[in-house]
Formats: structure tokens, sequence, C-alpha cells
């Protein structure tokens, strides 16, 4: 299942000026899935899960935040909640913001279903503080029924046989 | 139109007395010429001030308005009379952006006024209930005045200076305010972490309602919500949303 969130992930890349994308739980902030250029460091990313959650809970409304963009100077965000857990979708500044748009919630149609859980669960184990890398495979992350094996192949981008 | 009285109180120059004269003239003539004048601004029961310190507009002040939004006020004025008046401006200018732009944007105002009671006037004579209302001038423009001449769609504005202090003359809306400077730190944060450039701006919807916020060029940050989509088109455009 989880490399097929990689492979749902990826499809954003289709549209030029995409650069990558993760997944965030909606709660915590912690970065259940990524297909982001290597050079973003998981470390990076784990400060700022927790801050993307803080900025969409930021704006009281009568319905919560359900989308949101930031703009940088060459690139933007564009965050989508879908169900549990958030979508995060980084681009050039100049990216054909339809095509994002249609990308971006073909991606969710595909996503707002899934199970993140599981995921989250894994990602605990795994990570012993939110700043650190996430822990090689071990024989006691293996021992998760083969899940930590999934959670490996979906949070670094690439896929492993489980 | 206005009417002008003693326009020049220099020792060198004309004294002069002129009809038909606006405040854009007076301004343009002032912030060309680099003069250094305070005028007072009659109109009505209205007064106001306008002070011109070397090619700029320093300081204004309309009735309870202050700063640009004052001279966006004053320069709706269309009849009245201005004349030289003794008083210096303050040390700190509260005059942000310039005369020119100013200008511009007093004269949207004043054309939006002007399609909008063309269509009433139209809608009158046919007998037929009033049409749509024209477009509604941009948020970012309309932040200079007060928030009943704003959009009725739209909730709340804000503008504030690179410190998180208001500028617009007061605090329209402290929740705003809040959320408008956390942003700024927050999304620096994540501009950093990701390797990415400063922040520009950004978008929030829930449900119908839209936040948007833009840093300037001058460092100023301007934000508005509202549940009209029309309210935040040209702020978007601008935090290039």
């Amino acid at each position: 299942m989880e490399s097929t969130v990689i492979d749902t992930l990826h499809t954003l890349r289709d549209i030029q000026g995409i650069q990558g994308s993760f997944v965030v739980a909606s709660g915590s902030g912690q970065i259940l899935a990524r297909d982001l250029p290597s050079v973003i460091d998981d470390a990076s990313l784990n400060q700022v899960g927790p801050r993307i959650c803080r900025l969409m809970d930021l704006v009281e409304a009568e319905q919560p935040t359900d989308s949101s963009a930031l703009r940088f100077a060459e690139h933007r965000i564009d965050v989508r909640a879908m169900g549990a857990a958030l979508l995060c979708v980084m681009a050039d500044a100049c990216v054909n913001q339809p095509a994002l748009r249609m990308a971006i919630k073909l991606v969710c149609r595909k996503l707002e279903t899934h199970d993140w859980t599981s995921v989250a669960a894994v990602a605990v184990t795994t990570q012993s503080t939110p700043e650190e890398e996430p822990a090689p495979i071990t024989s006691k992350s293996a021992a998760v029924g083969g899940k930590a094996n999934a959670y490996r192949g979906v949070y670094r981008g690439t896929r492993y046989p489980v | 139109m206005l009417r002008s009285v003693n326009v020049d109180t220099m020792d060198t120059g004309f004294n002069a007395t002129l009809k038909g004269v606006t405040l854009a003239d007076l301004v343009q003539m002032k912030c060309l010429s680099g003069a250094a004048e305070c005028f007072r601004i009659t109109s009505g029961q209205r007064t106001g001030t306008l002070y011109f310190f070397k090619g700029t507009i320093t300081h204004a002040t309309a009735g309870e308005f202050v700063g640009d939004r004052a001279v966006v006020e004053l320069l709706g004025w269309t009849t009245g009379t201005f004349e030289p008046a003794a008083a210096s401006a303050p040390a700190n200018s509260l005059v942000r952006r310039s005369w020119q732009n100013l200008l511009l944007d007093a004269a949207q105002v004043r054309d939006e006024r002007n399609r909008h009671v063309a269509l009433l006037s139209q809608s009158r004579d046919s007998g037929a209930r009033p049409g749509p209302l024209p477009p509604k001038e941009s948020p970012m423009k309309s932040i200079t005045r007060p928030l009943t001449a704003v959009a009725p769609a739209s909730v709340a504005e804000v503008r504030l200076d690179a410190t998180g202090r208001v500028v617009n003359g007061k605090s329209e809306n402290e929740e705003l305010t809040a959320v408008t400077a956390y942003v700024l730190h927050v999304a620096g944060h994540i501009g950093v972490g990701l390797g990415l450039d400063p922040f520009k701006g950004c978008e929030f919807r829930s449900g119908e309602l839209r936040t948007i916020i833009s840093v300037e060029e001058s460092g100023e940050v301007a934000a508005v919500q509202s549940k009209s989509e029309a309210d935040v088109i040209e702020l978007r455009r601008r935090a290039g949303l």
C-alpha cells in the first residue's frame, strides 16, 4: 500500500515545476510519506511538519482550514487537507496553477481514504525524536509485521521489497 | 472644485487665487517642486492638513484619519478651499506610500464611486431594480480607507510593519493582526527548513472564508479576510498566489 502512496505522490511530478510532495499527519505534524529531492533531509522535514499543522489550525473559522498556499520568492508550497493527513506539494513559483490544482485534487481523491494510522504507528517506533534521522532498518523495527520496511520505503521516497 | 487661497506665501513667486483647482493638482505641484509646506484643507464642515517636504507627502490628517488613509480621503473631497498653514509636520512620516501611488488610488476610488452612482441612476430611470454593484476596489488599496467603505463581504483587513505594529491607523481586527504576525514567523521557519527563499505571502481557505497575507517590497504586510473572491483577487496577485 505504501508503495502505492509513493506512486501516487510521484504522479504530481508529471506537472512541470512540481519538485516533490510529502504527507503530514494532521494532528501531530508527523511526516507520513515523502517524495522529495534528497537535498531536503528528514530532520528538517520533521520540523516543518508540525509548523504546517499549526498554520492550518491558525485561522479560526466556522469550518477548519481545508487548503492553504505559502508563497516564497521562487517557490510555493500548497497544502490540502485529506482526511487525517495533509498533502503538501512543493513547486516552482511559476508552476501552471490550474494544472497544479488538478494534480493535487487527483492525488487527494486517491489518498483521502488511505488509512494513515498504520503508517504513523510505525513511524513512532522508528523515530526516537522528531529531529533525528529515522533509524535504519533493524531487526526490532522489522519485527513490526513487515510494516517497518514498508514505512521506510515510503519515508525515503524509495521502494524496498517488503 | 477646490479654491486656493494665497497658494504661495514665500517671499519670491506669485500670490494667486485660482478656481477649479483640485487637491490632486496641489499635490502634484508641490511634490514636483520639492516644496516644504503645510496646507490646511476645508470642505464644508470637514477639515484636513497636508504636509509636503522635498517632493513627498510626509503627513496628512483628515478628520479622524491620519497618514495614507487621510491622503486618500482628502483626495476624494471635490469642493472646498486650501490655504498655507504654519504647522510643522511630526518628526516621523506617517505617509508610507508615494504621492503618485496615492493619486492613482484616489482616482480609482473616485471612478468606482462614479460608476456605482451611474449604475444606480440608470436603474432608477429604467424603473428596474439596481443591478449588481461595480467591481469592488482591491482590498490592498482600500486598506487605506475606513472599513465601512470596504466591500461588505470583507471580514477584516490589517496592515502591519515588519515589527508587527499596525500601521493603518488603528488595529481593525486583533485576531487577524495576531494571525498575520504569527504566520510571518512560522512561514519563515518553514522556508528556512526547506531551503526556500524569503516568504512572500500565503492564502488560507476555510470553507468560504479566505485569508490572504502579502509581504510587500516595503516590508509592510497586508492581510485581508473575506468571503468574497472579488475582495482578495488583487491581494492574491500581489502575493504571487
